[in-house]
């Protein structure tokens, strides 16, 4: 059967927005560039209002003034008033750190998994990863262990994190690619199993422990410390800049397995590597903060289709989108109700959800079925 | 995490005179889930030499070329490279000497086919090779008439047009050695044809081509030997004339085909086809755009 001429055109004008859509964007380097600028530019930008605004309202230029009087130049006048300073670098600062932090590990995260699992639809939090790193840090907290000083709860967290990224990664895959329904039941099952561990932890808490597992399960940046920043800070530092050496490779792997190996890639290497560095990331993100669910799914989705799919770009860029995402979440959970700290992982599955499902459903009618 | 793990050094392969061997197989056997997919294969294949590998369906043609690029363990006798055991390499540097072409290379994001085949490259970041990536990935894309694609996306292309663009990748890596599962598949003749003609270029450059084909026509146009396979071993080795006579073909295949020589020696492979009797239903009929 020949299509007619209308079916044609309608045809040819759905491949033309198919393009466009998918590629013919202009993604030329100085697309790229104006990505990152834009991006250091709304971050550095809400870290200071976010650093003004709150329950102590501190004018941007004394907030400014604070930040220059630490490093040793006295051109501004600090904040006026009383416990401003207190406020801005015991409460707002190493919260905001954190914020920035944990979103560049969460973000970073999202990208090397959606590629290692050659699946957009990869992400810590849907795929269980960040249930299972919640199982070593409930742990901790629930018995108190302090066996390794402060570093216990991020240990047992990196511990757990990892074991549930190997299992994951060895459940679902074939033939070096993840088909959506595989990865979506794997992460049904493996969230399952970490949330009952979860709520044995939380019932088997006393009271007091109990409080402070419900609480940080649902992921919040509240009452977070200079010590834990400096105890998550370097893991994620460590993690985002050993995956920038694999960017290449991860890129290579877009194509299949085997033709990566035909390639040059040692895949093998390369896979275990970044579920090293996966378990890395989200342990450190989860260890104080909680589970925060779709970071890592909405950010690389949106830099992809601005930037294109090459990881050197997407990673950092990944990195950069996380933390301003979570800064402006936090600072949404912190101001949007007075007097009330809204959980920031409650907030960003409130959106993240319907954006996954979203997801689920283009690349269903993409593919034409839900492999 | 290169930093702690300085990049070893890879053997860059020595580019081989015609005639030489520098893919070998010695009694080679796979068996899979105790079924005997292979069975002692022997062949050589030598620089300078296009080699198509036929045969019917489930005779073992791509898992004798996955046995080659070491995908597929062998069970029994040795496959060697360049005159040493593919373990003897590492990955870059079987990547160096040999490039591969699977069947449906599918793309998980949406990369331009420019991206690609620069991804055809990765085998020589790091050496003086490199400085010429511009210029080979220009040319490889301008040889499979791909260079209109080059913006495209390719998840977004059709099924002949990812052909150009993969193969445009295998040529842009630039190996001695060029391993191609059923690149024609999707193809029109046109472009069927292009592709084998650059299988025979580059193989008259110096270089080893092995073409898995079903287009019989083809093999026999523009190979120098053909391998016929049947049921896992080879059936006939040797120059399309000696391997394509019609008892032979019709056996393999368990098919009638019939081998016809032309005036130029050229070879005419055709199964044998009963007369149809035809049925035409519209009285409309459009022969050269006019309405008759």
């Amino acid at each position: 059967m020949t299509a007619s001429p209308t079916q044609q055109s309608r045809r040819d004008a759905r491949i033309r927005a198919n393009a466009a859509d998918l590629g013919l964007a202009a993604r030329t380097p100085r697309v790229t560039a104006f990505t990152f600028i834009v991006l250091a530019a709304g971050l550095i930008v809400m870290t200071v209002v976010s650093a003004s605004l709150g329950q102590l309202i501190i004018p941007f230029d004394q907030v400014l003034g604070s930040v220059l009087d630490k490093i040793g130049l006295h051109w501004l006048q600090g904040p006026s008033r009383a416990f401003g300073e207190e406020a801005l670098w015991n409460v707002r600062f190493p919260r905001i750190v954190m914020a920035i932090v944990v979103g560049a590990a969460l973000g970073v995260a999202g990208a090397l998994m959606q590629g290692v699992f050659g699946n957009p639809l990869a992400e810590p939090g849907t795929v269980g990863v960040s249930s299972g790193a919640a199982v070593g840090a409930s742990c901790s907290i629930l018995m108190g262990w302090d066996f390794l000083g402060a570093l216990t709860t991020p240990a047992l967290a990196f511990a757990c994190g990892l074991f549930t990224t190997l299992s994951v990664y060895l459940l679902a895959r074939r033939d070096g690619r993840t088909e959506v329904v595989t990865l979506i039941l794997t992460g049904v099952a493996v969230n399952a199993v970490a949330g009952a561990l979860i709520s044995f932890c939380t019932f088997a808490a006393p009271t007091s422990a109990r409080d402070q597992i419900v609480f940080w399960q649902m992921g919040s940046f509240n009452g977070s410390r200079w010590n834990q920043v400096a105890l998550v800070a370097p893991m994620c530092v460590v993690g985002v800049i050993a995956v920038q050496f694999m960017a290449h490779r991860l890129d290579l792997l877009a194509l299949g397995e085997k033709p990566a190996r035909h390639l040059g890639v040692d895949v093998e290497r390369l896979r275990f590597r970044s579920m090293l560095v996966v378990a890395l990331l989200v342990s450190s993100a989860v260890a104080f903060c909680g589970i925060i669910a779709f970071v890592g799914l909405v950010v690389p989705h949106l830099l992809r289709i601005i930037i294109g799919p090459g990881h050197r770009a997407l990673l950092p860029a990944s990195a950069l989108g996380g933390a301003l995402l979570l800064t402006i979440a936090d600072f949404a959970a912190r101001t949007t109700i007075r007097f009330a700290d809204l959980p920031i992982g409650m907030l960003t599955s409130l959106v993240g959800g319907p954006f996954f499902f979203w997801l689920l459903r283009r690349s269903r009618s993409k593919s034409g079925g839900w492999a | 995490m290169n930093i702690l793990n300085p990049r070893r050094t890879h053997r860059p392969p020595v580019p081989p005179q015609p005639g030489d061997i520098v893919l070998e197989l010695d009694g080679v056997g796979i068996e899979i889930d105790c079924r005997t997919i292979l069975n002692r294969i022997d062949l050589d294949i030598r620089a300078g030499e296009l080699l198509a590998i036929a045969g019917p369906n489930g005779a073992g043609k791509s898992t004798m070329l996955g046995a080659i690029t070491g995908d597929v363990p062998v069970t029994s006798g040795s496959i060697s490279l360049f005159g040493e055991p593919i373990a003897a390499w590492d990955a870059t540097e079987l990547a160096m000497r040999r490039s591969v072409l699977m069947q449906n290379v599918d793309v998980t994001f949406p990369f331009t086919v420019d991206d690609i085949v620069r991804m055809g490259r990765s085998p020589w970041e790091g050496t003086p090779d490199e400085l010429d990536d511009d210029m080979i990935v220009a040319s490889a894309m301008a040889m499979t008439e791909s260079m209109s694609l080059a913006e495209r996306v390719y998840t977004s292309l059709s099924g002949g047009e990812r052909g150009r663009a993969a193969f445009s990748r295998v040529l842009a890596q630039a190996a001695p050695i060029l391993l191609l599962d059923e690149p024609t598949a999707a193809m029109d003749v046109k472009h069927q044809e292009m592709l084998m003609r650059l299988g025979r270029d580059y193989a008259e450059a110096g270089c080893a081509v092995v073409v898995i084909v079903h287009a019989l026509d083809a093999a026999a146009a523009w190979s120098d030997r053909v391998a016929l396979l049947e049921r896992g071993r080879i059936a006939a080795l040797g120059t399309p004339e000696e391997v394509f006579t019609s008892a032979r073909l019709s056996a393999v295949y368990q098919c009638p085909i019939e081998v016809l020589r032309r005036g130029d020696g050229s070879l005419v492979i055709l199964p044998e086809r009963p007369a149809v009797s035809r049925h035409v239903y519209g009285r409309r009929q459009t022969i050269h755009g006019k309405e008759t």
